[in-house]
């Protein structure tokens, strides 16, 4: 177990680096560069198993959870709303803010609108006419979604 | 197939594994059961009994070691693994489609017009913008429950209409500004 987890960190914090790396050249398409970097180190590390004979499921589930994790912390760090408010406040004049001086913050950078335009452009929605209609793939995504709040007793939430 | 899958020598290694595996579907399976994903407060109910599971999984760990203790060695190691994929099929994986479930707008908005497609309205922007005012996902409703959030987690305080920045929310703030100036990424 133990050579097995030195090699799964080497593998990880080699992924690391390269991400950084290419992070610092360039910081465009940040999410696409993450996901392909970590499923190439993925396989590889499968390979690498299978070539010295031995397959190990956990240190394999170890490396994509490891990779998928830090993938979602930086996801987190760059999108969260409340991390844009905090950063806000922090930015401000004597790092105190009005409950109206998140208004403007806020509609410019998470208004409905937008957010609907930005649904159009990737797909998830389709203008019809005057109309929209839902794309399979965004009628896929609604059904998994209403399973889980099902399944997790949350059908008459939202915006929790 | 399964002399090219490993399992591990020691029996105590393998249980702090498969345990891990267990214990966590026990607490989905509680999850479920008593309907902590709903509410308010959910996320402080999931991790209150997340951890109750996890103490009850480190007893278990250590019972089977004390039953096996002539045969078999304590593996750290081994429960350490298992601490993770413990935690990170609650915290990467199930926190995460919650989450998403929950909180995000963009699957609450394809939710709430999906539900007007169904009930027989027309969809249109300005109609499902319209739609959605009127529902829990309008602005004001969303920016006072990050306002709230913020509150919760000790980043900020409030004073009448007022919010100021605490010592907490100050320090998280520049600790994620410096992991992102190291990564050289920004928010947009």
């Amino acid at each position: 177990m133990e050579n097995s987890l030195v090699i799964t960190t080497q593998f990880f914090l080699s992924a690391v680096m390269i991400h950084l790396i290419t992070c610092r050249f360039s910081s465009s398409r940040f999410m696409f560069k993450g996901l392909i970097l970590g499923v190439i180190t993925v396989i590889s590390f499968a390979f690498f198993q299978f070539r010295a004979g031995k397959v190990d499921l956990v240190s394999l589930y170890l490396l994509g959870t490891a990779w998928l994790g830090y993938l979602m912390f930086f996801i987190n760090l760059l999108n969260s709303v409340t991390l844009k408010m905090l950063a806000a406040l922090s930015e401000s004049k004597n790092e105190t803010l009005l409950n109206s001086d998140f208004n403007s913050f806020f509609s410019e950078e998470n208004g409905l609108h937008s957010r609907i335009s930005l649904m159009i452009e990737n797909g998830f929605l389709e203008t019809k006419g005057n109309g929209l209609i839902l794309t399979p793939r965004s009628k896929l995504m609604v059904w998994c979604i209403n399973l889980l709040r099902k399944v997790f007793a949350m059908e008459n939430e939202s915006q929790e | 197939m399964t002399e090219l899958i490993t399992m591990y020598e020691n029996p105590v290694d393998n249980f702090n594994i498969i345990a891990s595996l267990f214990f966590f579907f026990l607490f989905l399976f509680f999850m479920i059961f008593l309907k902590l994903a709903s509410g308010e407060d959910c996320y402080s109910k999931m991790n209150k009994l997340h951890f109750r599971l996890y103490f009850a999984y480190l007893i278990a760990s250590g019972l089977y070691y004390f039953t096996l203790s002539n045969t078999a060695s304590f593996s750290l190691l081994s429960l350490s693994v298992g601490t993770f994929i413990y935690f990170s099929l609650h915290y990467v994986y199930l926190f995460s489609l919650v989450g998403l479930s929950k909180k995000s707008i963009s699957m609450n908005i394809l939710a709430e017009a999906q539900k007007m497609i169904k009930s027989g309205r027309e969809l249109s922007s300005t109609h499902l913008l319209d739609h959605l005012n009127d529902s829990s996902i309008n602005l004001e409703f969303i920016r006072e429950n990050r306002l709230k959030q913020m509150i919760i987690l000790g980043w900020s305080s409030k004073e009448g209409e007022r919010y100021h920045l605490t010592p907490k929310g100050r320090l998280f703030n520049k600790m994620g500004s410096l992991v992102l100036k190291i990564w050289n990424l920004g928010r947009q």
